[in-house]
């Protein structure tokens, strides 16, 4: 056991070496010198001598992979930069408008996961039923609807019309306010898992343990929950590990809509404003949450399933 | 099953051969036409690919100029789906804005396609190093959050159509590379294949005639829903201001004006968010339904 989550966290660093040269390379390449997006180019040309002596403040001088191994190195002891826009450490920022994304995340999470594997289950229990095709039809909407469509929506509906909840804000983590953000993009997620919960659900009813338990004289509620329900949920907690990106981009999208003061919504700022330092921290951020989610599902999915510790 | 697995038996003729390809079309096409979410999807699909073309023809409206006098008008008669504050109507630019996803929607794909059939044939045939270093790079393109890393090119590269068109089809490769990578490695042991090269076939001639044509069916079923997805996406890259440009009338776009005036215009978020719903549905439900068709796994 010890040795596979060794494995599988040398696998990481090579991911994430690509991830932060990609974003290196991608902020620091393309759009010409990082210099002249701190200078606005209405207040005119830079003084040349000017230029060099801040060149050679940020080390832009240096030669690329000097300054890529320089982020690397700064990254490492949690330094991503400073922000031009709002005069602070980039790690500083993002760090603050992390604790708001957590709870939308998790929030979202329970939604999708309960009504997922609900659905999910029922749906197989009674295969071939309306209820089977009901539960399904609502999860292929769920996942062909866009969450910002979803949550424009909602926000319509709930607020605007029937004045139920707030319409957008954090409300200084009032439950209220975080209601519509969780569901809108929880249901976006359950879609996905009430299919894959049923047909993972489905194959393990077919199995021969199932029909031994059965034949033992168990009862159908425990084959359900004992027998297949246990065996189901392999395959749906890689998915839920798997998920963590849509749910990472979704709360991109869903932070816009609601004007929730998180990490996506910082990073779509600050696009827009042009702080180039602050979108690759939040970039950088987001995929390293990424990738620590992925890692614990695994581990996880190790315990449930011995079969995978080759 | 296909026509390539019993090619190398001794006593199949090439009229046999004719005849038993033709009966399996027959038959891929009665399963199609039985499967319900197939054909309406198929149905959908088709729709808006009329709409997109004939969109001149269909519009009763001009999609971009502005009669600031009908802003903001409720769906009427003249109106069917109401005005934005332009006072340009919503629904000839929903109509226009089909053009545009579409043209993503295809363009994108075509792209991760060619890529990723290439890399996946390659890495899976080859085997080796070759696979080493390349199923590395498709495990990292695929671990990353495809819309954040489309997010971040699009931060660099600035707004636009043929921006969205790199984002979205430099992410997009490594799903269709992981699976033709899979099919490869199965194929490549089985009978055919090795009766191909015992009768001398060299590996250009194996991967063309005998490996590709095998992995067309799962290539069809995840470029659909790629299809799908890559509309869903260049419409959330525009909504969050990122994709297509105004007054160009994308879908998304529309979304994210609409946003502002969701107390006193809802039309101008209800009705270009139903044109996504529908067709990102159409075609999950036309993608769906090829997978059940054509996936040889699910074959009773």
């Amino acid at each position: 056991m010890q040795k596979f989550i060794l494995r599988r966290l040398l696998a990481v660093i090579p991911i994430l070496i690509g991830i932060t040269l990609v974003t290196f390379l991608l902020m620091n390449v393309i759009p010409g010198s990082p210099l002249a997006l701190m200078i606005d180019p209405k207040a005119g040309e830079l003084d040349p001598m000017a230029a060099k002596l801040i060149q050679a403040k940020w080390g832009l001088d240096q030669p690329l992979h000097i300054q890529y191994l320089r982020f690397l190195k700064n990254a490492l002891h949690g330094d991503l930069g400073y922000s031009y826009r709002f005069n602070q450490d980039v790690t500083k920022i993002v760090l603050q408008r992390l604790p708001a994304t957590g709870r939308l995340a998790v929030a979202a999470l329970t939604v999708s996961v309960t009504v997922g594997i609900l659905a999910g289950v029922v749906a197989a229990v009674k295969h071939q039923t309306w209820v089977d095709s009901a539960a399904m039809a609502v999860a292929l909407i769920g996942v062909s609807m866009p969450v910002f469509w979803s949550g424009l929506m909602l926000m319509y509906i709930l607020a605007v019309k029937l004045r139920w909840l707030p319409p957008s804000g954090y409300g200084d983590g009032a439950f209220r306010y975080l209601l519509m953000p969780a569901v809108t993009l929880g249901f976006s997620m359950a879609g996905v898992i009430a299919r894959l919960t049923r047909s993972s659900m489905l194959n393990v009813i077919r199995m021969e343990y199932v029909t031994t338990a059965r034949s033992k004289g168990v009862s159908e509620r425990g084959v359900i929950y004992r027998h297949a329900f246990r065996n189901a949920m392999i395959p749906v907690v890689t998915l839920v590990g798997v998920q963590t990106g849509a749910l990472l981009s979704g709360a991109v999208v869903t932070e816009t809509v609601f004007s929730w003061p998180g990490v996506g919504r910082l990073l779509i700022d600050s696009i827009m404003f042009r702080d180039l330092p602050v979108v690759q921290g939040s970039v950088i951020l987001i995929a390293l949450i990424f990738l620590t989610v992925n890692l614990a599902v695994d581990i996880v999915y190790a315990y449930l399933d011995p079969r995978i510790r080759y | 099953m296909t026509l390539h697995e019993e090619s190398p038996s001794v006593a199949v003729n090439a009229e046999e051969t004719e005849k038993t390809a033709k009966d399996r079309w027959a038959q891929t096409w009665r399963r199609f036409s039985k499967n319900k979410g197939a054909v309406i999807g198929a149905a959908v699909a088709l729709s808006m690919v009329l709409v997109a073309i004939l969109a001149p023809v269909l519009s009763p409206h001009d999609p971009v100029k502005s009669t600031l006098s009908d802003s903001l008008t409720p769906p009427s008669r003249q109106f069917l789906m109401g005005t934005d504050q332009l006072g340009r109507d919503i629904l000839t630019r929903i109509i226009y804005g089909s053009r545009i996803s579409l043209t993503v929607g295809l363009v994108v794909q075509g792209i991760s396609i060619t890529i990723g059939t290439t890399v996946g044939l390659l890495s899976g045939y080859l085997g080796g190093r070759v696979d080493d270093v390349l199923s590395g790079v498709i495990n990292i393109v695929y671990a990353f959050p495809s819309l954040l890393f489309a997010i971040a090119v699009l931060a660099v590269l600035g707004p636009g159509m043929y921006n969205v068109f790199i984002a979205l089809g430099l992410v997009g490769w490594a799903t269709v590379a992981r699976l033709v990578r899979g099919e490869v490695l199965s194929l490549k042991e089985r009978e055919f294949v090795e009766a191909a090269r015992a009768l001398g076939g060299n590996n250009w001639r194996i991967v063309v005639r005998h490996i590709l044509p095998n992995c067309f069916g799962p290539i069809i079923v995840v470029g659909t829903l790629g299809v799908a997805n890559a509309i869903l996406s260049e419409a959330t890259l525009s909504f969050l201001g990122l994709g297509t440009r105004p007054p160009t009338p994308s879908w998304g776009s529309m979304l994210s004006q609409g946003r502002e005036f969701v107390w006193s215009a809802p039309w101008m978020t209800i009705f270009p968010g139903l044109a996504i719903f529908v067709t990102i549905l159409g075609l999950n439900m036309l993608g769906d339904g090829l997978r059940d068709v054509l996936d040889p796994r699910l074959r009773q």
